[in-house]
């Protein structure tokens, strides 16, 4: 590894005094899991200085508040994967925090890092999607909040502008508790890169889909919904032929490629399953009472 | 949906080639203090070769494992060994081992037998000591056998020796011989989900039934057994070397040459079938290539059997199982009469 310049942040609001200050030449180092990958093994330059913000304590914690669920951008995966308020209100974010890398990756790695890295693969991005989360972002000029389907802009892109931080996740509370399921299709069990990955939600209303959503990632250049998917399911009565219909038809808004991993026929053909059993997952997921309300 | 399915494969596999030179030296001394020192060519790589060529030292001179030193791998030192190849160590290095501590032990027994007053052909070495077959308390400790023999007679009781698998020249007119020492052989039966889906194939659980001559440490066996398994499993659904079209691996580490993780393991269940082989030492012939041998097949067959396919080429990807799958549902809906 290169010589790279170093400097670690007190809090939120002194990584975006220091990004401010170093701007381009700055590269902000939370678990650690891609930063360092990258700067080992990658031929262009290292940072000018890497901003460690892993000891801002205002960055960390899960937590229900007035606007939802609050995931704080240094949270760990393996802290979402024992988290129990994740488990009572959005227990599918645990489902896909549990198969991100191994455990070490887990340990170390944060849900802002794997969003940040923009990775069309991550297994964060499809289930936060499904909850249609929004993320607040630090800058020079205060904090704002977006939908996270505004951040993902092309791969190891997102839309934030230099001196700008990734603070915390949202998971709205309109959304908590909203039946909802992730699928991970990798080429192994364990330390395994999606092939695909997908995550359904949706409400019933009187025996019909409300609200369905529906993410796909490893299929795109970033995570994305499927809006046609979504548009065929919305106010049809729950069925298993609507949710393999709604499969067949993201598999059409999945733009895969072919690459030595698998050929992009075959990853559309894992959409259409993915999507099949995130929706029947989420289904599960309801409760009776839900249920109930459905039929 | 996932479709079980179990199936079987059996192999046979050769130890000690015979065509050309294989030979194994060793040489073993007794210390004053009755411990004793192997030198041997063959190097430790992790199976355990060293533990049990100690185990089969101590056997022939009547000591425990820990009373065995074992120097090897250094070529400048040691006897000439063909090397930790072919499932070859046990079996010829391990004769050579057991030779040469027989010589010394016969030399062992010289002193001995002028200590108890019989024959040298009269004593056996065991627990120790050198004692009167079939009389036991008639005995001397080996360290005070061995210091008489150092200090008092002057034969230091050393022993080397090399062992080679007896050559049998081919006929050149059939080509037919005896092309290796001995033979082991072996089922492994595997049982796998398969999902019609994806293709995704689990394997659930492995039964391996080996044939090892005898076993000389069992742990070390179901661990040879255990680590074949799942180089097994990495060549029948994970493993695959890809090539650009200028000849340049794609996959070469890692993150992107697919090795099974320890969540992808089935079940093993290790079957040990002992069957004493009079050519090798104390029985043993030979664990270790043969443990990964039966298992791709094992697995493929267990695929047919679950969802009625055939894989032919390897590995079995849960893409290339899906493609088999509808090549198959394909060829039916042919022979369905319009």
């Amino acid at each position: 590894m290169k010589p790279f310049g170093y400097v670690a942040a007190k809090d939120s609001e002194h990584a975006v005094a220091l990004l401010a200050e170093y701007g381009q030449g700055a590269k902000v180092l939370a678990g650690g899991t891609d930063l360092l990958a990258d700067m080992k093994f990658t031929p262009h330059p290292p940072p000018e200085v890497v901003v460690d913000i892993s000891r801002a304590a205002d960055l960390k914690g899960i937590a229900l508040t007035d606007a939802g669920l609050r995931i704080g951008a240094l949270t760990t995966h393996s802290e979402i994967v024992h988290s129990a308020v994740v488990h009572q209100v959005a227990p599918a974010l645990a489902d896909a925090a549990v198969v991100i890398g191994a455990v070490q990756t887990r340990n170390l790695g944060t849900i802002g890092g794997n969003l940040m890295t923009c990775v069309p693969s991550m297994d964060s991005g499809p289930t936060l999607l499904a909850f249609e989360a929004l993320v607040t972002i630090a800058g020079p000029s205060g904090r704002r909040t977006i939908p996270l389907s505004d951040l993902f802009v092309a791969p190891r892109k997102t839309s934030l502008a230099v001196g700008e931080l990734l603070v915390e996740v949202i998971v709205p509370k309109a959304n908590l508790y909203k039946p909802t399921a992730f699928q991970k299709f990798g080429l192994r069990k364990g330390q395994a890169l999606a092939l695909v990955n997908a995550a359904a939600s949706f409400w019933t209303s009187e025996g019909l889909f409300s609200e369905p959503r529906i993410a796909l990632g490893a299929v795109a250049p970033t995570v994305i919904r499927a809006p046609k998917a979504e548009a065929y399911l919305s106010g049809r009565p729950v069925s298993e032929e609507a949710m393999a219909e709604a499969g067949r038809i993201a598999a059409t808004e999945a733009k895969p490629i072919t690459d030595f991993r698998a050929s992009a026929d075959y990853r559309r053909d894992l959409v259409a399953v993915l999507v099949k059993r995130a929706l029947a997952g989420a289904w599960d997921r309801a409760t009776p009472n839900q249920k109930e309300l459905a039929s | 949906m996932k479709h079980r399915g179990r199936g079987l494969a059996s192999m046979w596999y050769p130890v000690g080639f015979t065509g050309y030179a294989n030979p194994s030296g060793a040489v073993v001394k007794v210390n004053e203090d009755g411990t004793a020192v192997v030198l041997t060519g063959t190097v430790e790589t992790g199976q355990g070769s060293l533990g049990v060529l100690g185990q089969i030292a101590a056997e022939a001179l009547g000591l425990a494992p820990n009373d065995i030193h074992i120097i090897s791998g250094d070529t400048d030192t040691c006897p000439m060994d063909t090397g930790a190849i072919a499932s070859r160590t046990t079996y010829i290095t391990g004769n050579a081992v057991r030779i040469a501590a027989e010589k010394a032990r016969d030399i062992l027994f010289e002193v001995a037998a002028e200590m108890l007053g019989v024959k040298p052909n009269m004593l056996e070495a065991k627990d120790h000591k050198i004692q009167v077959q079939s009389f036991p308390s008639r005995n001397v400790a080996i360290a005070d056998v061995s210091s008489r023999a150092h200090n008092g007679i002057g034969t230091p009781p050393i022993g080397s020796a090399t062992w080679n698998p007896p050559m049998v020249p081919m006929d050149p007119e059939t080509g037919q011989g005896k092309p290796f020492g001995t033979y082991v052989y072996a089922t492994q039966i595997a049982e796998v989900d398969v999902d019609d889906e994806t293709g995704e194939v689990e394997v659930l659980r492995v039964t391996a039934s080996h044939d090892c001559g005898t076993a000389i440490n069992p742990m070390l066996v179901e661990g040879q057994i255990d680590g074949g398994v799942y180089m097994g499993l990495g060549f029948a659904l994970y493993e695959e070397i890809l090539f650009d079209k200028a000849g340049k691996q794609i996959n070469c580490n890692l993150t992107n040459y697919i090795m099974p993780t320890t969540l992808d393991m089935p079940a093993i269940d290790e079957d040990i079938v002992e069957n004493y082989d009079h050519t090798g030492p104390f029985g043993a012939k030979a664990v270790g290539e043969p443990s990964l041998v039966p298992t791709a097949p094992a697995i493929t067959n267990a695929i047919y059997d679950a969802v009625g396919v055939r894989i032919t080429a390897l590995p079995a990807t849960a893409e290339r199982v899906l493609a088999a799958i509808k090549a198959k549902r394909a060829r039916e809906q042919k022979q369905i009469p319009a």
